[in-house]
């Protein structure tokens, strides 16, 4: 009889592994695919011995990780593939110590991107840190791989890392649970241990660390993340990693290929176990590399090949270098899945794919091409960043200068689309938009007169943009910066920022972000964009003709996040009557201009309608109709007319 | 014995916010009970924010399946929006693929501001029709208003796959594990919800049975 598994998500899986390998604490920053971890364990954190916090950037997360394993207690830090850039600071000097207890990095990569500004390959990190690199397949193996790094972190004293990918994350499968270790190591720092970072002490300290990254190969060579299926001394062998192992063998059973093709799984991809791939290289005339994003697994085996060129004899290599594993937009983009090994595969071993010539596959691409229109996103019902673009919108309209925003990542991005009045004209990472603005208003020198705003949520402002308020402030910048405060951290799912009131109340929140700019000495407003459109407007035109440093915060509870706790009470109609449709001169304005779930057109009628039930009842409409059709009502007193 | 080691995939589709991530939870652990192994890919991140979502749900008897189904493999999809059956189609359909999609379509953004058009209904449902070889459209979210529930739209659904007999998964398999996965006061409306999905696929079998 079977262990009995339970159905656990591939982040759900990490969060179990953290337990099972005996983290004491766990941080973290949210962002996708990454933030169940965090998300999970928060959920456990009174079940056991276990700290668990949403930190307020990812090198503060590791800094603070790494005391506890300094301290002799081990720690998980969990982050999207952009976090490893900000605590690359920190993790490329810490990995030279010698630790006490585990400390363990979890990158989600985000290949596609589904969610992400890029699709950056995090293992590299592995290598530029020089740490032990895991990267599960499924989520058994992503609790599995998990705990056991925890454990070779402390038994080995160095950082390990894991990498896992959105797919990977975010799916889910039966995982076999394993024991929650109960006792905990007594904490202590050694003071005649000292973890100081002295040139003199660093190429020694290098030294011991690639000493035991030998160690660890050889551990690897033997480990059971590495695996082979296919017939003994194949010679043609598939060499995959993370769900690339999956998308492989399935490629291989569709096409009926097990007898002539051997997949080889390497879960441990730094360092790599040399001798385990030699054994099978030996046999082999072809290759096949799959595995998300960079060639990271074909570029070292092609170094391991040109060590053994003599005794391998020849070996043809298909991948990413060679082009043969390729999605649409080309070898090295986007993810990977089965389709992308199954074209590779066809085409070296000369299948014909029948499917794609298919009548199915002509008729659909007719409907599709006839009637298939895009779902683009769009803020929420109710969303207060609806209100505080169309502000924007319209206070630099009135500017008349081709003044525009800038942007970083979080929901208030999405204003790049029509959702947010196409206003954000530069996005890249937490916080750039606040010192490419500094930056902008430096132009002023070369003759530039355009005013550059620049916005970012309450949580990025904690994360990313205090340095570059002082810089701007340090070195005169005249811009306006907007927080577009929501008091939670909405597109990752809802984690508490610094901003986060504990009842609403809006004064308790931890961290004040106007008490923090106040005190730096720039001129902060702070307004309700929903309840004060008209003001808001007049508010922002009116910064932008002033010079220095302002700050406007626009400060109004998510909408999506509040509605968790907070029924709806009210919804918005239409009065037919004062309607006019498009003789308006409006242009039907309440769904042309402001793009709302909750308001349609109905083309019969010649009049805009409200779908009730998609209704929060937040009045931006009520405010904005050029006729004054739409009025607020109680839901109470709703006649349900569905 | 012998194995029966076919894959079965299917796919739940809708727009974000419709409570496809959950039904396909509950698909899977009924499966996982069943003694598969049963593996699910969702679609995450902005799913909130009006968008395409789509969960994979594969399994089979033996070996781990990738989350992601493969192009023209899909056998049965639960759409609860029709403009998304079609997306799901498009890429994922083949001639065997039977289908149960919810009638009412959600306007996407760029239909609302007027940049594109919605695609008349009886042609979409008459596409839909020629893309698998059985279709069932049901009237969900009709069914969940009445329920007052617009958010049990997903259980309708679910329950409608459950009377279509497209897939093998016990009914009572459902009902029972409901409880683990809706908070205490919403598993009656959601119970109710699944019995007049199952209604609603059973009541359009029979016609098509009778004519």
């Amino acid at each position: 009889m079977d262990i009995e598994r339970t159905l656990l998500m591939g982040n759900e899986a990490i969060a179990r592994g953290a337990l099972e390998g005996g983290a004491s604490y766990c941080t973290g920053y949210p962002g996708n695919p990454s933030s169940e971890i965090i998300g999970n364990l928060l959920l456990h954190k009174n079940k056991y011995e276990l700290e668990v916090e949403w930190s307020v950037n990812e090198i503060v997360a590791l800094e603070a990780a790494a005391a506890f394993s300094f301290a002799g207690l081990s720690a998980l830090v969990a982050m999207k593939q952009n976090g490893i850039n900000v605590c690359s600071d920190f993790l490329t000097t810490v990995c030279l110590n010698e630790l006490k207890g585990g400390l363990l990095v979890v990158v989600c990569d985000d290949p596609g991107p589904l969610t992400s500004t890029n699709e950056e390959d995090s293992r590299h990190f592995a290598k530029i840190a020089q740490i032990p690199l895991l990267e599960p397949s499924t989520p058994q193996e992503a609790k599995d791989m998990t705990s056991w790094l925890l454990r070779l972190s402390q038994d080995m004293g160095v950082v390990c890392m894991l990498r896992s990918v959105s797919r990977l994350s975010h799916c889910r499968g039966g995982v076999k649970l394993g024991p929650i270790p109960q006792q905990v190591e007594e904490p202590f720092f050694d003071l005649q241990k000292p973890l100081v970072g002295l040139p003199q002490l660093v190429a020694l300290n290098h030294q011991a660390l690639l000493n035991k990254m030998r160690k660890i190969q050889n551990v690897f060579e033997h480990s059971a993340f590495n695996s082979y299926h296919g017939p003994s001394k194949a010679r043609f062998l598939i060499i995959a990693g993370g769900l690339g192992a999956l998308y492989a063998q399935e490629a291989v059973e569709t096409l009926g290929l097990e007898a002539v093709v051997g997949v080889l799984k390497i879960g441990t991809l730094w360092p790599l176990p040399a001798a385990f791939i030699t054994r099978h290289l030996y046999w082999a005339e072809s290759v096949l590399f799959v595995e998300e994003v960079d060639p990271f697994i074909e570029d070292q085996v092609k170094v391991l090949y040109a060590e053994h060129t003599e005794e391998m004899g020849k070996i043809i290599f298909y991948g990413k270098n060679t082009g043969e594993v390729s999605g649409p937009n080309g070898p090295g983009v986007g993810e990977i899945n089965a389709d992308i090994v199954l074209e590779a595969l066809r085409s070296i071993f000369n299948i014909e794919d029948a499917s794609s010539y298919s009548s199915y596959s002509e008729l659909s691409g007719k409907l599709t091409s006839s009637m298939l229109v895009p779902r683009e996103l769009s803020f929420c019902r109710g969303c207060p960043h609806r209100a505080s673009f169309f502000a924007l919108n319209a206070a630099l309209k009135l500017d008349g200068r081709d003044g525009f925003v800038i942007g970083d990542i979080g929901c208030y991005g999405l204003a790049a689309g029509e959702t947010g009045f196409n206003q954000i004209k530069a996005l890249h990472c937490m916080g750039s938009g606040m010192g490419n603005a500094s930056g902008f208003s430096k132009l002023s020198s070369f003759g530039f007169n355009q005013p550059a705003v620049a916005v970012a949520g309450d949580s990025t402002f904690y994360h990313a943009c205090l340095p570059a308020l002082v810089n701007a402030c340090f070195n005169n910048a005249d811009v306006l910066f907007v927080i577009l405060d929501n008091s939670i951290t909405a597109m990752t799912g809802f984690q508490e920022s610094p901003a986060t009131p504990s009842d609403f109340s809006k004064e308790n929140a931890p961290v004040i972000i106007e008490n923090i700019t106040r005190g730096m000495g720039v001129k902060t407003t702070v307004l309700d964009p929903l309840e004060n459109i008209q003001e808001a407007i007049e508010l922002i035109f009116n910064q932008l003709q002033e010079g220095g440093v302002k700050l406007v915060v626009f400060r109004r509870a998510c909408a999506t996040y509040e509605e968790k706790s907070l029924p709806v009470t009210s919804f918005a109609r239409v009065e037919e009557t004062k309607c006019v449709g498009e003789s308006c001169g409006c242009d039907r304005f309440c769904i042309r201009v402001l793009g709302c779930p909750a308001v349609e057109y109905d083309y019969n009628k010649q009049k805009a309608y409200i779908i009730e039930d998609s209704c929060n009842g937040c009045g931006l409409c009520v405010k904005l109709c050029p006729k004054e059709a739409i009025s607020l009502l109680e839901k109470g007193d709703m006649s349900c007319d569905y | 014995m012998t194995i029966n080691n076919k894959v079965t995939n299917l796919i739940i589709t809708g727009v974000g916010g419709q409570g496809n991530v959950l039904a396909a939870r509950l698909v899977a652990s009924v499966l996982l009970e069943e003694g598969y192994e049963v593996t699910v890919g969702d679609v995450y991140g902005l799913t909130q924010r009006g968008g395409s979502v789509a969960s994979h749900v594969r399994w089979r008897e033996k070996g781990t399946l990738p989350p992601l189904v493969p192009s023209r493999s899909l056998d049965i999809l639960v759409a609860f929006e029709p403009l998304e059956a079609l997306r799901v189609l498009s890429r994922y359909g083949n001639e065997k693929t039977a289908a149960v999609v919810n009638e009412t379509p959600i306007m996407p953004i760029g239909v609302q501001t007027g940049r594109f058009h919605y695609p008349n209904l009886a042609e979409l449902q008459e596409g839909l029709d020629l893309l698998t070889e059985k279709l069932l459209m049901i009237k969900a979210t009709a069914i969940a208003r009445e329920l007052k529930q617009l958010q049990a739209l997903n259980m309708v659904m679910l329950g409608a796959l459950a009377g279509s007999g497209f897939t093998a998964i016990k009914r009572e398999n459902f009902t029972r594990i409901l409880h683990s996965y809706v908070p205490k006061k919403f598993v009656d409306i959601n119970r109710k919800a699944f019995e007049m999905g199952i209604n609603a696929s059973s009541l359009i079998l029979e016609d098509y049975r009778r004519n």
